[in-house]
């Protein structure tokens, strides 16, 4: 009996240790899929990730710091040939404008800041990391607050679509040119700080004397029409503009000597209005709001 | 006492595998809505009518690509909407070098010197505001000046929406 006893227990223990074995199969089983399906989804994803830096890469924060810094370095030139226009009123309605439109452009990570330069030069910059300008000059040109909108959101959409970043290939990462951007800002050495100079200098030298792309220039044209129709202005109201401004030659000579010429543009325009079939839409003007705002500007004329 | 522990593995690795696979519907979407509003119009058209009305933040489910307009699904609708509205993840908050890091390059440099005095000038860092440029006149404290002028994204778009009449 001791013996029968002694196997039927034998014969337990073999069964708990099968048991015991097939669980702990099952359990490392699971481990094995689970750990293959996360690696899976990590790779993919690291991928993704990967795939999309081509077009999307600025979107990381040290990019956008880089591009924030370069634009602050590009302002202070543009600030250092031109003076603000002394109009608070102007200064503050130029800024809620063109803080609304830009919110209708794809760069929600951007702090867009908008300012009037004491010039007649006909024209308007724009530096990256939202740093926008309107002259004095092209203000006086316009006839109602759609105009301006038109004007901000093209520059906008230099922004928006990265045109100095992209041509200059400002990142904040190792990869750029301007290698360790981000920890040049830290406190680079003399030789890397020159290079930064040199490259604003040379985003400068775009927008002072060469131009952008003309296509740059073309797109600027087709977003900013997207925006502000999109925000509720009359789409047309970027041609309107070129057409008046095409027929000061004179005093628009900085602005054709940097972008592609009026009837280049105002054919562009014409064909994006076309292709969206916003020809004949009609939308707000907004006219008396920028007279009222602008009065002091025209006052002194 | 064996039992008990595969028993507690076992569920542990059904958990996760769970919370993975949950994650990963989570992050089916293609797109988000970057801007303030997106709308999702019938045709890859400006003037098209319009189907429905995405919010800044909104995933969208891309379907096709054409030009410079995605299909996409959203919500009960199907329609198009531009790829100037929308980005692959989520839209970031504001990025601000000014109160995050005091990382200024030509004026950070300037700053460092006055700690520095000696050893700044030696490494070239005692620049005035005015001279970091040979070609250009640099002015940063107009950029300064520039920055504080303080208008809200809520403000702004109630006053733009104001002049426009929505």
């Amino acid at each position: 009996m001791k013996k029968n006893r002694g196997q039927g227990s034998g014969v337990r223990g073999q069964k708990d240790r099968l048991t015991s074995h097939v669980l702990r199969l099952t359990v490392f089983m699971l481990f094995s899929i689970y750990c293959s399906l996360f690696t899976a989804f990590a790779a993919s994803d690291d991928f993704r990730q990967r795939a999309s830096q081509g077009d999307e890469s600025f979107s990381e924060e040290d990019d956008v710091k880089a591009e924030v810094i370069f634009g602050r370095g590009l302002a202070a030139r543009i600030l250092g040939k031109h003076s603000f226009y002394e109009d608070e009123k102007l200064n503050k309605y130029v800024n809620k404008l063109g803080k609304g439109l830009a919110q209708f452009a794809n760069r929600p990570e951007i702090e867009f800041r908008f300012a009037v330069l004491d010039t007649d030069i006909v024209n308007a910059y724009a530096a990256p990391g939202g740093y926008i300008f309107v002259t004095k000059g092209a203000l006086r040109n316009m006839e109602d607050e759609a105009e301006l909108a038109a004007v901000l959101a093209h520059e906008i959409a230099h922004v928006s679509e990265r045109h100095i970043v992209k041509e200059l290939n400002i990142k904040g990462t190792e990869v750029s040119p301007v290698s360790g951007f981000a920890r040049v800002l830290g406190g680079g050495t003399g030789a890397v700080k020159a290079v930064f100079t040199q490259m604003v200098d040379k985003a400068a030298e775009i927008l002072f004397e060469k131009g952008l792309k003309k296509q740059d220039e073309f797109d600027s044209d087709r977003v900013a029409t997207m925006i502000i129709s999109t925000a509720g202005y009359d789409p047309s109201a970027l041609k309107r503009y070129l057409k008046k401004i095409s027929s000061a030659a004179k005093e628009t000579k900085t602005l054709t000597d940097t972008h592609p010429s009026f009837d280049e543009r105002i054919k562009n325009v014409d064909s994006i209005l076309a292709d969206n079939q916003l020809t004949e839409k009609k939308q707000a003007r907004v006219k008396e709001r920028f007279e009222e705002r602008s009065r002091g500007l025209r006052g002194k004329e | 006492m064996n039992k008990k522990i595969f028993v507690l593995q076992f569920a542990i690795c059904t958990l996760h595998f769970a919370l993975f696979a949950f994650s990963g519907v989570a992050d089916a979407a293609d797109l988000y809505v970057q801007s303030v509003k997106a709308p999702i119009l019938s045709a890859p058209s400006l003037g098209s009518p319009k189907l429905a009305e995405a919010k800044k933040g909104e995933p969208l489910k891309e379907m096709e690509k054409q030009g410079n307009w995605h299909k996409v699904s959203y919500k009960d609708k199907t329609g198009w909407v531009s790829r100037l509205l929308v980005g692959q993840r989520p839209p970031a908050a504001k990025v601000s070098v000014l109160e995050s890091s005091g990382e200024k390059l030509e004026t950070g440099a300037r700053k460092r010197a006055s700690a520095f005095t000696t050893a700044a000038a030696a490494r070239g860092f005692a620049e005035e505001r005015s001279r970091v440029s040979d070609k250009y006149k640099v002015d940063f404290a107009k950029v300064e000046h520039m920055e504080a002028v303080k208008v809200s994204d809520e403000e702004a778009l109630a006053f733009l929406q104001e002049g426009v009449g929505k």
